[in-house]
């Protein structure tokens, strides 16, 4: 048995892909036996600047944490905010970039590490979130978790979001959201940011599968998954903002 | 439903600022402690307000144009009021406010340290409005030459969320009654709703502040009925903004604050120019 990990993404309608500012991990499709894996994304906030580089920042910074608990990344938080910080005043800057640099960007992360259970044969997932991206857990063609949104409402209010700016949140710890659960041979966790967790959702409130509609995408590869999505949004089905899906599913090799 | 149109690059929208630049701004500041000149406190404002919307459009490759802005002062004379190489400008992208302010000064600004003290940080300050007061209160000459503006933007982006202008005054106009120019700006629309036109009446008197009235009844004279009248009401997703920043709001409530302090004002500016759907 294997995991199998795939992402698509897309920037808002009228954006180029240069101007996305979600970000994920690993950033290519991988299957892998190995003990432990770590997945995360992240959105960077629309109104702040180098939002886009905030969100791959804390991606890898999840990603490198090498321990099964789900919360290790936040001890390299500090870290990260320093090299973000000595990133974007590398070079002199407008006075309005600036003035943006000084408020800092912010994003909202999700990551999750699947590791094999401790003298058991199965797996088990732990996810640690700040913010509104998203995590389903489907198994046997329905809904077993969502994560940390349960209802569509969820994604009305504005998210408490990682900031960038060291003095800007300092008891980010207690806003930190943590789910587990086991992993079964053909389940499949389903990552993504907020625009698609909300019509997710919103789709299974009203009794429909949107696990399926997503596979079907997913198999039609990117340009699949673009024309689906280009779909949902001009049926009004989707708000216009930077997507993100990232599947994770447990198979035959 | 109207006022729900996308605001983008490719779709962008337009503010419209009527600066009252008067003899009587010259007076000092009847709603606040200060004893600074109204004409003064304004500009702050006026500045404070365009950075900030150049702020709001700035990402980390440069400013987007999200919007058209444009300031008209009225007093002596009629028209374009921003200096530098703006001057003359009736409306610019909001690229060519942020990269070509009038000139940059330095100010010192309080910020947290991150261990519960403060450190002072020199900030750049730009400048794109200086002061005036001179001569009469042209306010229907003002809001005639607004509508001239706007029916030549509209005409050029017609399914954009609609302009909206906000005039600032102390409400005594000296050339006729305002209300004709004020409608016919009102009427002005694009595919997503009519021009939106907000007033801040700054009065010489030292009366209560009124911030987003439903009805005209509490409002102390005239001149301050007159501008109630003139002003449209807040869009659903404002009166939420609104909601969120400490203002009663009550369904029709209008765009226009009485007497306000500075504080108010800026923040009735934020109100009128925080879209919730930015792209």
């Amino acid at each position: 048995m294997a995991l199998s990990i795939r992402v698509q993404w897309l920037p808002k309608a009228g954006n180029r892909d240069d101007e996305y500012e979600d970000a994920f991990w690993p950033d290519h499709a991988v299957t892998t036996t190995q003990p432990m894996v770590r997945c995360a994304i992240a959105d960077g906030a629309t109104e702040s600047a180098f939002a886009g580089l905030w969100a791959r920042q804390l991606v890898a910074a999840y990603a490198a944490s090498a321990t099964a608990e789900a919360t290790d990344w936040l001890a390299t938080l500090e870290q990260v905010q320093a090299r973000w910080q000595a990133q974007v005043t590398a070079r002199p800057l407008p006075w309005y970039a600036e003035a943006k640099v000084r408020s800092g960007a912010f994003a909202a992360l999700l990551g999750v590490t699947i590791a094999h259970n401790a003298g058991a044969s199965g797996r088990s997932w732990r996810a640690s979130a700040v913010g509104d991206c998203a995590l389903f857990h489907v198994r046997n063609d329905r809904l077993l978790t969502g994560f940390p949104a349960t209802t569509a409402a969820f994604f009305t209010s504005r998210p408490l979001l990682i900031p960038s700016a060291p003095n800007q949140l300092t008891t980010l710890v207690d806003h930190v959201q943590q789910a587990e659960g086991d992993l079964q041979p053909g389940d499949a966790l389903y990552l993504t940011t907020d625009a698609l967790g909300h019509w997710f959702l919103q789709q299974a409130e009203q009794g429909a599968t949107p696990w399926r509609a997503i596979e079907t995408a997913l198999a039609g590869r990117r340009r699949g998954f673009r024309r689906w999505i280009a779909g949902l949004r001009s049926q009004g089905q989707l708000r216009n903002d930077d997507v993100t899906l990232l599947r994770i599913g447990w198979t035959e090799q | 439903m109207p006022y729900q149109a996308e605001i983008s690059r490719t779709n962008p929208s337009c503010f419209l600022f009527l600066i009252d630049q008067s003899g009587s701004m010259e007076d000092p500041f009847a709603g606040g402690e200060t004893s600074r000149r109204k004409a003064d406190l304004l500009a702050d404002a006026i500045n404070r307000l365009l950075q900030n919307l150049v702020i709001k459009c700035a990402k980390e490759e440069g400013i987007r144009d999200y919007f058209y802005v444009g300031v008209i002062g009225y007093g002596e004379k009629v028209g374009p009021a921003l200096s530098g190489q703006l001057a003359g400008r009736d409306l610019a992208p909001i690229s060519d406010i942020g990269n070509l302010p009038a000139r940059i000064e330095e100010r010192k600004k309080k910020v947290e340290d991150g261990a519960g003290g403060l450190v002072e940080q020199t900030i750049r300050f730009p400048i794109w409005f200086d002061p005036v007061c001179h001569g009469a209160t042209p306010m229907a000459q003002a809001l005639t030459l607004a509508h001239d503006i706007l029916a030549r933007w509209i005409s050029q982006h017609p399914d954009s969320f609609p302009p909206i202008v906000i005039n600032i005054s102390d409400g005594e106009a000296t050339d006729g009654d305002p209300s004709t120019a004020a409608d016919a700006l009102r009427s002005l629309a694009t595919s997503d709703g009519n021009v939106l036109l907000f007033n801040v009446h700054l009065s010489a008197k030292g009366a209560k502040p009124i911030e987003f009235p439903a009805r005209p009844d509490a409002l102390p004279d005239e001149h301050a009925r007159r501008m109630f009248e003139l002003s449209s009401p807040l869009t659903p997703a404002m009166r939420t903004i609104a909601q969120q920043e400490g203002f009663v709001v009550e369904e029709g409530c209008r765009g226009f604050v009485f007497n306000a302090d500075m504080v108010s004002v800026i923040k009735f500016l934020d109100i009128g120019t925080r879209p919730s759907n930015l792209r």
